[in-house]
């Protein structure tokens, strides 16, 4: 038996019972898949560093509105 | 209005890489998905894809999100095939399936296509994303294929896809 991931595709031209197939993927739809996990994997990473890069720019922010003498709630404050 | 049920199909055993609905009556005005789904993998983002089309291509996938995880909220766009939806990780409370709405307009136009989604992850635990989607498919095709897929990993078994025609 192979272990080829499947996909269900259902003809709805078909009458209802006999719509439905089970097909393993071909070689093409298995590489795009490969390739849709990699991409969005690279966009997650870079989504994570992005999102902390903003996280550590707003605590810079903060951090130097707090050396100017606010206090951390005013701070916070004026950045809603 | 009249709202019917076109197709509902449950994954079987070993779970399945997508499902896709093709030969879509152009009978109505609308489509709606209704879909019930879990992931095999850690990753909560679930995909559909319009007329077997991948991202890239000469017709284009684009959205906008307002989403939350449960402890933060964040927003942006995406282009990236046609991120849909948010299923169950496999991480995500045992036996419990993200649920989610999508609903396509026009869908026998000859102008591009717009859709709008509403979905939830449930999982009892620190994180449990949510999130609201506007998306465009840049086609003057009408909508013949529709395909419900995950960003990794397979739909688990006892998933669920539901396809209504809106006339």
């Amino acid at each position: 038996m192979s272990d080829a991931p499947v996909k269900v595709v259902v003809d709805l031209s078909l009458p209802k019972g006999q719509r439905e197939s089970i097909i393993e993927l071909t070689k093409a739809e298995i590489k795009e898949r490969t390739a849709m996990a990699a991409e969005a994997e690279t966009q997650r990473i870079a989504d994570e560093a992005a999102q902390a890069e903003a996280a550590a720019t707003r605590q810079a922010g903060l951090d130097k509105l707090i050396a100017l003498g606010l206090t951390e709630a005013e701070a916070l404050a004026l950045t809603r | 209005m009249t709202m019917t049920l076109v197709e509902t199909i449950t994954v079987g055993s070993g779970g399945a890489a997508s499902i896709e609905f093709t030969g879509i009556p152009q009978t109505g005005v609308d489509l709606q998905l209704v879909i019930s789904s879990r992931s095999t993998s850690s990753s909560t983002l679930g995909l559909i894809k319009i007329n077997g089309v991948n991202s890239g291509g000469a017709s284009g996938y684009a959205a906008k999100f307002l989403a939350s995880s449960g402890s933060s909220a964040f927003s942006g766009g995406d282009s990236f095939y046609a991120r849909a939806f948010f299923a169950n990780r496999s991480t995500a409370t045992a036996s419990t399936f993200g649920n989610s709405l999508i609903y396509l307009s026009n869908y026998t136009s000859t102008v591009n296509k717009t859709w709008s989604s509403d979905s939830v992850e449930e999982n009892n635990g620190t994180d449990a994303y949510a999130a609201i989607i506007a998306g465009s498919f840049t086609s003057t095709s009408a909508i013949t294929s529709l395909s419900v897929l995950h960003e990794t990993g397979n739909l688990a078994e006892h998933s669920t896809a539901s396809l209504y025609i809106i006339s």
